[in-house]
């Protein structure tokens, strides 16, 4: 489990991350969003250890990260610009970082590198932006460490591309201790492969949540009411999120379980009701719009 | 650069990381393998092959391998370039090495990975001394291998090979830790760079600014006193300080000997342990920069302000000095100006500097009180100078705390000085090393007048540069001050420093003063080399050698082997007779010139002593009577055609720049008959350049006597006869016929 507790971190007058106090439990895929400058880079160096926070403390089960090397065994830091060695290929990068983790697993490697159609004798200079945040993911799979940040590894990405990187973090969740935490500037980007998300702005945590308990306590519900039908009445029964009109179409995104908001409505004489599933980006415009935020204009691309 | 896990089992801290780590940094690795490859081995080659192929055939085998000894010790021995090699390399490879620090990509890479800070640190440093140690190393040894293979081989070679080897490696030691550590506290290549060659070469440069202000500003300052590069803080010098010491002398005297091998490393010990002591502070706070350097200082140009603040107060500082003096000539002493100029600088350095370290033009003022800081310090360094504010025109020292004192000429004494093992030194050198008087007061007595004249003199001097400066007169208004000596006084002082201070000593100087110090042993035994270590090895080994009288006319000519008895003489002498009052006002009758040549069968160095010769110096005159070399002061009369006195009446003529300047034509008289002859040589005298305390008063220059010797006169060892000689008159000493004969005004 990886605990940061009230850090702080200033680079000049800039104050990149700013009391973030924040649990990622273990086991779980971890999306860290928020827009260009908001301190996701800033939170992961320092969770990978190459920054010290100015207060704070960032523990990875339990223990200091920062010049600790028995703690950034378990870690694999690819940062949003990967760096390889001038003039190496994918096989001497293998047989660096095979060098530096214990149980860096070389089959796999060479396994996934065909699997991705990654040439390993050419030089990683010659391959593509993409190419090389594919080579990172193997690289970072392969070390086969508990925690896997990628800083903005997967934007940018093809689709199938991303299937394919998503997946084998699914399986080495399933397979191993393999906690993945992912930043991203757009939540797109972490919809479909994130457990958890915490949204950072201006160097702060707007919110941390599983993306499950979200969908469970929030119900997007479509009706049109009969006429005659108290309204005021209605919605005095709901949690209110969004409410919006379009016609006799409402539209609510309503706080709450779906079998009590749908209890309520049974309720209610409507000519037709539904629930809707909510995409992840719906969750957040729900729930930053509450605390004052237009989630639109953050991270949404 | 690879770094390993210090946890891991897989991983070990040896040599398959260094390895790895030098796999990773390939192209320097292939510019070390070629450097070494290309310096020793195939100079080597280039080198023997070429004297086999010269001089094989013309040179018996002794002399080719002798050759081809020499030229092996030149390619791994002191007497190359390789140090400039070593310099840059050392240079390269530290910036190299932790250039990484300055990208973030590259920072994230490896701070991210399971290894101790400290390990990375320790790793890529030593990286970088193996990388040279190893390469040289190697070198050393293929061109041994290739030596020996074509027949050159002694153990002086090794032993000298090592000696350059560590030597070498100390340099590359310096050069390298002080670069990491300004690699290390920088945030950009560039700045890296800069900061890197500011901790080389700036107390080179503050020694160079405190030479220069102390040769500007301070009257008794010796300049030869203060090497300016003699900087602890700068590898480089010492190095050549070192190579000096040890290649320079090493193959005059002694070539190849084991023992001159161990000597000279004896003289190496103090500066290769400096140097080593600063390598380690160096390394010491490269690894605490290193610890607490922040990974975000990554492309900011400076790490920590207080190195910023250093680095552009010194630089300030220095700009302003160089301002200062420069201004002060420029403006012929108007303080107003000089202030100027050094606010100037400062503003002109600091709004550099912060540009440089802002990247940003809008940065230039950024920090005010800086550039007010550089200024007063700048400004207070001039007038604290200019005022000597320290004291050290008046400094002399507790006598309790001098150990013993040297004095000497500013211009060095006539005639040559040798160590005991006949190594030659130049004046100054062997009066700091071999003069040791212990009456110190006595010497301080000197001190203190001498300095305050030389202070009042040069006082006078800038008054009347500036007064006159527009004034052809000056010169002449200068010229007409009076004569003065230029003396030296050396303390060595019980601390182990040496202090040093130029004296004026005028002609009006109590002489009971001077012969105090001057009428000693401690004073005039090393003024005339009078070593008897020096005699004897003289006297063991010289295979050649003559001793000669000169009168200035007559030159008689003995034998080396006299050489002892002929010191035993003069130093009874120099006893019973030498003082101050005596240099200055005898007059000397001829010099003893000594001269063995070791030249015949071996590449010693030829030597030349003189000795002047006093009328009193009743020993020696007697032991040149005995050994046929002594034949009165001057030639017979009858040996001499004629003698023709030339008068130049513009010699001392003075040149008003409001007078139009008349040059007057050389007189001259021709007198042939005995009796003027004989007043003529009885009244002149030669000329001796290596006289010392005598006066430049002493001899009149305007009159020259030529002295037309008689074809008759016995043949030099050449077999010359007759010839010419020239002698001068004692100032106010012409006499009266040739005064009238050649219309010289009183």
């Amino acid at each position: 489990m990886i605990t940061i507790s009230n850090i702080n971190k200033s680079f000049g007058e800039i104050h990149a991350v700013d009391n973030i106090t924040l649990t990622i439990e273990e086991k779980q895929v971890f999306g860290l969003i928020g827009t260009n400058g908001a301190g996701k880079s800033t939170l992961l160096r320092m969770m990978a250890g190459v920054l010290i926070p100015d207060s704070g403390e960032v523990l990875i089960d339990g223990e200091k990260v920062y010049d600790a090397p028995s703690v950034k065994e378990k870690i694999f830091f690819i940062p949003d610009e990967a760096y390889f060695f001038p003039n190496a290929t994918a096989l001497d990068m293998k047989k660096y970082y095979a060098g530096l983790y214990r149980g860096f697993d070389q089959q796999r490697f060479d396994k996934l590198l065909s699997n991705f159609n990654l040439s390993p004798n050419i030089k990683i200079a010659s391959y593509s932006k993409g190419m090389k945040k594919q080579l990172s993911i193997i690289l970072g799979i392969a070390a086969n460490t508990k925690y896997l940040y990628c800083d903005e590894t997967f934007d940018g990405l093809d689709p199938v591309m991303r299937q394919a990187a998503k997946s084998l973090m699914a399986n080495d969740m399933e397979n191993r201790d393999f906690t993945p935490i992912i930043t991203s500037h757009n939540l797109r980007e972490l919809e479909d492969i994130c457990d958890h998300v915490g949204l950072l702005h201006k160097g702060g945590v707007l919110l941390s949540r599983d993306i499950e308990d979200m969908k469970l306590n929030l119900q997007k519900i479509q009706c049109v009411f009969r006429e005659g039908v108290d309204l005021k009445g209605v919605e005095d029964k709901l949690d209110i999120l969004i409410h919006d009109v379009r016609g006799s179409l409402h539209t609510y995104t309503v706080r709450g379980s779906r079998e009590a908001v749908e209890a309520i409505f049974r309720g209610i004489d409507t000519i037709f009701f539904e629930t809707l599933s909510l995409t992840l980006e719906e969750i957040f415009i729900s729930e930053t719009e509450v605390v004052g935020y237009d989630i639109r204009k953050l991270i949404i691309g | 650069m690879t770094f390993g896990n210090s946890s891991s089992d897989k991983i070990s801290l040896g040599s398959m990381n260094q390895w790895a780590i030098a796999m990773r940094r390939k192209w320097l690795l292939a510019i070390y393998i070629l450097s070494a490859i290309i310096w020793y081995p195939v100079i080597t080659v280039v080198k023997l092959t070429g004297d086999i192929n010269r001089l094989g055939g013309l040179y018996p085998d002794v002399s080719l391998k002798s050759v081809m000894v020499h030229d092996f010790s030149s390619v791994i021995g002191f007497d190359n370039l390789s140090f400039l090699a070593v310099t840059l390399l050392a240079f390269i490879t530290a910036i190299q090495g932790f250039a990484y620090l300055y990208r973030r990509q590259t920072v994230d890479f490896y701070e991210s990975q399971p290894i101790k800070r400290s390990a990375m640190f320790a790793k890529l440093y030593i990286n970088g001394l193996l990388m040279y140690l190893c390469t040289a190393a190697a070198g050393y040894l293929l061109a041994f291998i290739i030596a020996r293979a074509m027949g050159v081989f002694r153990l002086a070679l090794i032993a000298e090979a090592l000696v350059e080897f560590v030597e070498l490696f100390l340099l590359f030691l310096g050069i390298y830790s002080i670069t990491v550590l300004g690699t290390v506290v920088s945030g950009t290549l560039i700045m890296g760079i800069m900061v890197s060659i500011f901790l080389l070469s700036a107390e080179a440069v503050v020694r160079g600014l405190v030479y220069i202000c102390s040769q500007t500003y301070l009257a008794t300052f010796y300049a030869a006193g203060f090497n300016v590069w003699n900087a602890v803080t700068s590898p480089f010098f010492t190095y050549i300080g070192t190579a000096e010491r040890l290649g320079f002398r090493y193959t005059d005297d002694s070539v190849y000997k084991i023992g001159s091998v161990i000597k000279h490393i004896q003289e190496a010990v103090a500066p290769d342990i400096r140097l080593l002591v600063i390598a380690v502070i160096a390394t010491a706070l490269a690894w605490i920069a290193y610890k607490n350097r922040k990974a975000e200082s990554a492309g900011h140009s400076i790490v920590f302000p207080l190195v910023e603040w250093v680095v552009k107060f010194v630089c300030g500082v220095a700009a302003c000095m160089l301002t200062g003096v420069m201004m002060d000539g420029v403006s012929q002493g108007a303080v107003a100006i000089v202030f100027l100029g050094i606010i100037l600088t400062a503003l002109i350095i600091c709004a550099v500097a912060e540009i440089v370290f802002e990247s940003d033009f809008r940065a230039m003022f950024r920090k005010p009180w800086h550039i007010a800081v550089v200024a007063v310090v700048g400004i207070g360094i001039i007038l604290g100078y200019r005022f000597d504010v320290t004291g050290y025109e008046t400094y002399i020292p507790e006598v309790s705390k001098v150990e013993s004192c040297a004095m000497f000429n500013t211009y060095g004494m006539g005639g040559n000085f040798y160590e005991p093992d006949g190594t030659m030194l130049d004046a100054g050198e062997y009066f700091e090393k071999y003069m040791q008087l212990t009456d110190i007061e006595g010497v301080e007595d000197i001190a203190r007048h001498g300095q305050q004249i030389k202070v009042e003199k040069d006082r006078t001097y800038r008054d009347l540069s500036i007064a006159h400066r527009n004034d052809e007169t000056s010169e002449q208004s200068m010229s007409e001050m009076e004569y003065c000596w230029e003396k030296v006084v050396m303390y060595r002082m019980k601390s182990g420093k040496k202090v040093y201070r130029l004296l004026t000593l005028p002609e009006y100087t109590d002489p009971a003063m001077l012969d105090r110090v001057t009428k000693n042993a401690e004073y005039f035994m090393p003024l005339y080399n009078m070593n008897d270590d020096f005699i004897n090895k003289v006297m063991e080994t010289v295979d050649y050698s003559e001793l000669l009288f000169n009168t200035g006319c007559i030159q008689q000519e003995g034998s080396g082997e006299l050489y002892k008895g002929f010191t035993e003489a003069f130093k009874e002498d120099l006893e019973e007779n030498y003082c101050f009052s005596l240099a200055y006002n005898s007059d000397p009758v001829g010099t003893v010139f000594y001269s063995p040549d070791y030249s015949v069968t071996s590449d010693q160095p030829t030597y030349y002593i003189s000795y002047t010769v006093f009328p009193e110096y009743k020993n020696t005159v007697k032991f040149l009577e005995d050994n046929g070399l002594y034949t009165g002061k001057m030639l017979p009369e009858e040996d001499i055609d004629n003698i023709t006195v030339y008068y130049d009446p513009n010699v001392y003529k003075p040149h008003y720049a409001d007078q139009a300047y008349e040059y007057e034509e050389v007189r001259e008289k021709e007198y042939a008959d005995p009796e003027h002859i004989k007043a003529l040589m009885s009244a002149a005298h030669y000329d001796g350049e290596e006289w010392d305390w005598k006066s430049n008063n002493y001899l009149d220059y305007s009159c020259e006597v030529v002295v037309n010797i008689a074809s008759h006169y016995k043949p030099d060892r050449y077999g010359n006869r007759g010839g010419t000689c020239t002698l001068f008159f004692r100032y106010d000493k012409v006499p009266d016929f040739v005064k009238k004969d050649l219309r010289i005004a009183e």
